[in-house]
């Protein structure tokens, strides 16, 4: 009876379990891919490393755990900026963009504006690898939509230093994109 | 009333009810805050454009709002049922990790530089993040295919009673950090390993002798066949602060816990900090080139990991430490004066900072913010 009553007690604390991280999921999971989207700028990539984030969670804490919001956030980032920084798989990012250019059904209204984009995106990228972590996560967590309160929160300080980080990591990226890829 | 600081300004300029009614005040009639705050509005401006731009150069029809969680979730409940739950003390980790390590340590340590004097000496001055994936390490060759380890004297731990017994004991003076953050125990244990000395002899024969058959091989040259490299590591001290916690393992699945799970949990103080002299390496004939050579080019290492192994700077000084890239974030910081790996972040789930100075490698590494470890290893003295 009591081997009963454990195995019952554990199977329904698993099934909280899997409830609280299904509700994590559906709570953060925009907000996490709007994150990495920042970085890559890709929004199916953006989907795979959103869902990789979670599985790592998944492996390593409970859903319940108080820190579990900012830790995606910041594991978004990040994971976001290591994608970036593989070769490997920057290669394959640019061979799907090529096929999704070429896919395109609707010819864009205006080409020369296409092409400016897709330069300031291929070089914003490029300079949220250069600028340092720190201020890479600030910007990008903050340009997601996120409060002041829940980059500090994510970042560990509070918001009136998550203001004099954005003005830093602002004035590194603005740096970065006037100086160009020649550096 | 004086000047809002720069982050009150950039905070102020995105929410205008963050500042009290006296600085509020005071920046409507300050000429200067109004100056900056122009400045920054056109920098925050410009970065908020690119960062439009860039967006629109993505799929400017897809919102962040539809990112849709319901098919999602469908694809990662999939995965996380698949997945197969090992330990991280699984044999599979435990070879891959060492071959991934031996495979580092081989190809970038400056064996046969002194080729012709039969002796080299290997001294760490740096260690640099190499970003791997588990697809990547799982894939490493076995190391053990293409030769024989031999161990002649294993390192033994002995406890001591405090820092003076334990340099006394490792032979060269301890640093003990001079801050510890709040939840971390001032008390610590010592402990002592003594040093170790193996071998490593290359083995074209062992090499053919377990190749599967049809699987294609690089010939192993006729300089490695037969070298030796010799790997010498001196005491160590181990300092470990506050009683072992439980920590998961990062493979095992936190939420399926059951009594027998709770076997495959691994217990780690909050705060160990290691201090080891540099190891000597020493290599009776093949050069660091013939080596790197051959292993980068070995079936299993991916071109874009031996890329990254040969595009490291300097191999006589710099040591590559794989980094999981879904699991952890290496960069450079750093400590003391000297450049130092950080890996972790500050979500406080751990992190690790190391580096070389006066020729005696640290480690600080605890369940703590980054930021916490690497004011811990700044405090040293």
């Amino acid at each position: 009876m009591a081997e009963i009553a454990l195995r019952l007690d554990s199977t329904l604390a698993n099934e909280r379990e899997s409830c609280a991280f299904e509700a994590l999921f559906h709570r953060e999971y925009s907000k996490v891919v709007a994150i990495a989207r920042r970085v890559l700028f890709d929004v199916h990539a953006a989907e795979d490393v959103a869902q990789d984030v979670f599985v790592s969670f998944h492996r390593l804490h409970r859903p319940q755990a108080a820190y579990a919001a900012r830790w995606l956030h910041v594991a978004a980032a990040h994971a976001a900026l290591n994608e970036l920084r593989t070769r490997k798989r920057r290669r394959q990012r640019e061979m799907a963009d090529a096929v999704v250019a070429a896919r395109a059904v609707t010819p864009p209204s205006d080409p020369s504006a296409a092409i400016a984009e897709r330069e300031m995106r291929d070089r914003v990228r490029v300079a949220l690898t250069r600028i340092g972590t720190r201020h890479a996560t600030a910007l990008t967590l903050r340009h997601a939509g996120l409060s002041y309160a829940e980059v500090g929160a994510a970042l560990g300080m509070n918001a009136n230093q998550v203001g004099t980080l954005l003005r830093r990591a602002e004035l590194a990226l603005k740096k970065e994109l006037e100086d160009g890829p020649s550096r | 009333m004086g000047h809002p600081v720069d982050g009150m300004l950039r905070r102020y300029l995105d929410d205008d009810r963050s500042l009290s009614l006296a600085h509020a005040a005071h920046v409507a009639s300050c000429e200067a805050c109004k100056a900056k705050l122009r400045t920054m509005a056109d920098d925050a401006g410009q970065i908020e454009a690119a960062f439009r731009s860039a967006l629109r150069a993505d799929a400017p029809e897809i919102q962040d709002q539809a990112a849709d969680s319901a098919t999602a979730w469908r694809s990662v409940s999939a995965r996380l049922a698949r997945r197969r739950s090992f330990a991280l003390s699984g044999p599979w980790l435990i070879a891959a990790t060492a071959a991934a390590a031996a495979v580092c340590l081989l190809a970038c340590t400056p064996a046969g530089t002194y080729a012709r004097n039969f002796l080299t000496i290997f001294e760490p001055e740096q260690f640099v993040a190499l970003p791997v994936s588990r697809s990547e390490i799982v894939s490493l060759p076995d190391l053990t295919r293409f030769g024989t380890m031999t161990q002649r004297v294993a390192p033994q731990v002995r406890s001591v009673t405090g820092p003076a017994a334990a340099a006394a004991l490792a032979g060269f003076p301890l640093e003990i950090p001079t801050w510890l953050p709040k939840g971390v125990p001032s008390g610590a244990r010592y402990s002592v390993t003594s040093g170790s000395d193996s071998s490593f002899t290359f083995s074209a024969r062992k090499m053919w002798a377990t190749t599967p058959r049809g699987r294609p091989q690089q010939n192993m040259p006729r300089t490695l066949d037969g070298s030796t490299l010799e790997l010498r590591t001196r005491p160590a001290v181990i300092v470990a602060y506050g009683e072992p916690i439980a920590v998961r393992s990062s493979e095992s699945p936190p939420r399926r816990e059951t009594s027998a799970d709770a076997s495959r949990e691994r217990s780690f103080p909050p705060l160990v900090i290691v201090q080891a002299p540099v190891p000597t390496v020493t290599s009776t004939g093949a050069t660091v080139a013939e080596i790197e050579t051959y292993l980068l080019e070995q079936p299993g290492v991916s071109p874009a990991l031996a890329a990254q192994i040969r595009a490291i700077g300097d191999p006589t000084t710099t040591v590559p430490i794989p980094v999981p890239i879904d699991r952890a974030f290496g960069q450079r910081v750093r400590v003391q004066g000297v450049d130092a790996l950080g890996i972790g972040d500050d979500t406080g789930v751990g992190g690790i900072v190391i580096w070389q100075k006066n020729g005696v490698i640290h480690a600080v590494a605890g369940q703590l913010r980054q930021r916490d470890i690497l004011a811990i290893a700044e405090s040293m003295r």
